[in-house]
């Protein structure tokens, strides 16, 4: 458009009027098709599986299910636990994880003006991982695996805020020099745990750190999904903030944020996210660091578009991938071994092409 | 008319005293250079009046409302300010850059009007053929005018400007301090701008305040205060004034004593603000 301009077929009026529209339009028309490419993937993701059910089948048992009036006895028994027990929420489970792990990540991103930062960065991942295996070698005292590590989550980030903050400010680089430190004592209280653990419990930690969507049930559907739509919106509402954040501090109470208290919101909410997606399905890599970037390739860094397309393109990323990790072999493949191996070379893609756009 | 109205500032940590008992009026419309050697607490008494710092006692009145008093939000829809450089993490256009400065106004959403009103200034500031570039790819010299464009969408009476053109060449300098005055003479905002360069402060302000440790030690129209005995005193220089149509311009000679190591500490504060 800038080009036709410049060459004189647009006129100077045309090119005003259209340049700004264009692009927020267009944004919306990308944010549409990322909509429609989730719900296809969502769908086809129910069609696949170790056991092979037919089209027909799997949305018959669907529709039984949510249908007031349906009549679930009329379907066969298999086929409604294999599809509305095991698949249909764990999908939506994927679905919720993915965009949680995404836009908490394009929040840490654009608050710590960071491209390399991830969620788990303020040792959110070390803390539940902590807390998860004290859960699976005590099940005496912590009776909650998820709940576990749901707590020392998100005690780790809370220790790490308090670490870093000094007369009435928390400096970037010392919260995440924080979290470093939280997340190594945490790492290492995980290998004695690891260390003291019997045979049956390490490898059920060594599991969980894999990460996984395993044990999905509809009970986690139902806590995680209220909590990671609403947090999400919040940090959709503060997106444009978050704009002004990335260029600083001072610029940003220049132009009317009050950066600590924005920054404290943000990074409550991004991971109060976080830990919910972790406490439910372990440590999931990649996700959190690289559909951000995704996202901002595709539609620019304006977090007000940022956000929503890169939870979008972590449910698509995590439906495939789990997709992927439940039929690629006959027995199960942990997501988090997944999600790395695809990932890693897109990273190196991205470095190596994009790097020096993206990374300055 | 009054717009500005500093009483009484005091700032500092523990021991040191940056800004020591400064009152100062500033007027409507006008264009205030504020010099002196470093760490004399010129961009601290500027970060003052909008709220950047907040001063340990004392009040800044901007159009009779009280700065300390009003939320953030409310100080940036009355004082706009551009820093000395902006550097961003993940690229951003012009044309964004300058958005920024209706979000005071706007919040979440961005309408049509606004997006005129940005197409406007940067038309103004001849910027619009740089609108769809990145803010990094661009020269020192077109970033500070971008910033400046950023602050003109905010709309408000006041600018304060924090050595906008110490990194700039000198086409570029007067660039920018040409578009500043056109500001002050066309839509009547009061600019008030931290600057090293005595000979630029000189041939564009209104008034000069000059500051030493945390004080103003002179003030008022350039002729009045760039003389030689204020250079000396205040600087530790030796300087050669001399009068070109009617503005006095500074030619330094040499240094007559080292800076006071007080000079020092307070650079050191300054720099850790």
């Amino acid at each position: 458009m800038f080009e036709g301009f410049r060459k004189g077929v647009l006129s100077k009026s045309e090119f005003e009027a259209n340049i700004e529209t264009f692009s927020d339009i267009r944004k919306y028309g990308v944010l549409f098709i990322f909509f429609l490419i989730l719900l296809f993937a969502a769908a086809f993701a129910m069609l696949l599986g170790a056991y092979d059910i037919s089209f027909t089948d799997v949305y018959a048992t669907i529709f039984a299910n949510i249908n007031p009036y349906g009549d679930v006895s009329g379907v066969s028994k298999l086929h409604n636990t294999i599809i509305w027990n095991i698949r249909l929420p764990r999908i939506i489970l994927s679905i919720t994880v993915g965009a949680a792990l995404a836009s908490s990540g394009a929040v840490f991103q654009g608050c710590f003006r960071n491209p390399l930062v991830e969620p788990y960065i303020l040792g959110v991942s070390s803390g539940a991982a902590f807390g998860a295996a004290l859960g699976i070698v005590y099940p005496d005292v912590f009776s909650s695996v998820q709940i576990s590590a749901f707590i020392f989550g998100s005690l780790a980030v809370l220790a790490a805020y308090m670490l870093a903050r000094t007369r009435g400010q928390t400096p970037i680089i010392t919260l995440i020099l924080g979290g470093v430190i939280i997340g190594s004592i945490f790492s290492a209280l995980v290998s004695l745990l690891k260390y003291m653990a019997n045979d049956s419990a390490l490898r059920e930690i060594v599991f969980w750190l894999m990460g996984g969507f395993y044990y999905a049930t509809w009970q986690d559907v139902f806590v995680t999904v209220p909590i990671v739509f609403i947090s999400f919106l919040i940090m959709w509402i503060y997106s444009w903030k978050l704009n002004i954040l990335s260029m600083g501090d001072e610029e940003a109470k220049a132009l009317g944020v009050n950066s600590e208290r924005s920054k404290l919101v943000v990074i409550t909410i991004a991971t109060l996210v976080t830990a919910v997606a972790v406490s439910t399905v372990g440590i999931i890599a990649w996700v959190g660091l690289m559909m951000p970037h995704a996202a901002r390739m595709i539609l620019g860094p304006d977090n007000r578009f940022v956000i929503p397309s890169a939870a979008m393109l972590g449910s698509i990323y995590l439906i495939v991938c789990d997709t992927m990790a439940r039929t690629l072999t006959t027995s199960e493949i942990p997501v988090g071994i997944i999600t790395s191996i695809v990932g890693a070379p897109y990273l190196c893609y991205l470095l190596r092409n994009k790097g020096r756009s993206l990374l300055g | 008319m009054v717009t500005v109205n500093i009483n009484e500032i005091c700032f500092g940590y523990s021991s040191t005293k940056i800004l020591d008992n400064v009152s100062v009026d500033i007027d409507r419309s006008s264009f205030v250079s504020i010099v002196g050697p470093n760490g004399a607490g010129k961009s601290t008494l500027l970060k003052c009046v909008n709220k950047l710092l907040e001063p340990g006692s004392g009040m800044i009145i901007v159009d009779n409302n009280n700065v300390q008093e009003m939320k953030r939000m409310e100080v940036a829809r009355n004082v706009a300010y551009v820093p000395q450089s902006s550097n961003r993490v993940f690229p951003t256009t012009v044309f964004e850059t300058v958005m920024m400065g209706r979000r005071p106004h706007l919040g979440w959403f961005s309408n049509e009007t606004d997006k005129e009103r940005v197409w406007q200034i940067l038309e103004e500031m001849g910027l619009d053929d740089l609108a769809l570039r990145n803010f990094d790819e661009l020269s020192g010299g077109q970033q500070q005018k971008i910033l400046i464009a950023r602050a003109l969408a905010q709309e408000t009476g006041v600018i304060l400007l924090d050595e906008p053109t110490s990194n700039l060449d000198i086409w570029h300098q007067l660039d920018v301090m040409e578009n500043v005055r056109s500001l002050v003479n066309n839509k009547n905002v009061t600019a008030l701008m931290v600057v090293h360069d005595l000979n630029m402060a000189s041939k564009y302000s209104d008034r000069i305040l000059m500051m030493k440790n945390g004080k103003i030690v002179s003030a008022g129209d350039p002729a009045s205060v760039l003389t030689c005995e204020n250079i000396e005193n205040v600087y530790g220089v030796e300087a050669h004034v001399h009068e070109h149509a009617g503005i006095p311009y500074v030619m330094p000679l040499k240094q007559v004593r080292i800076a006071a190591d007080a000079c020092l500490m307070n650079q050191e504060h300054e720099i850790r603000t």
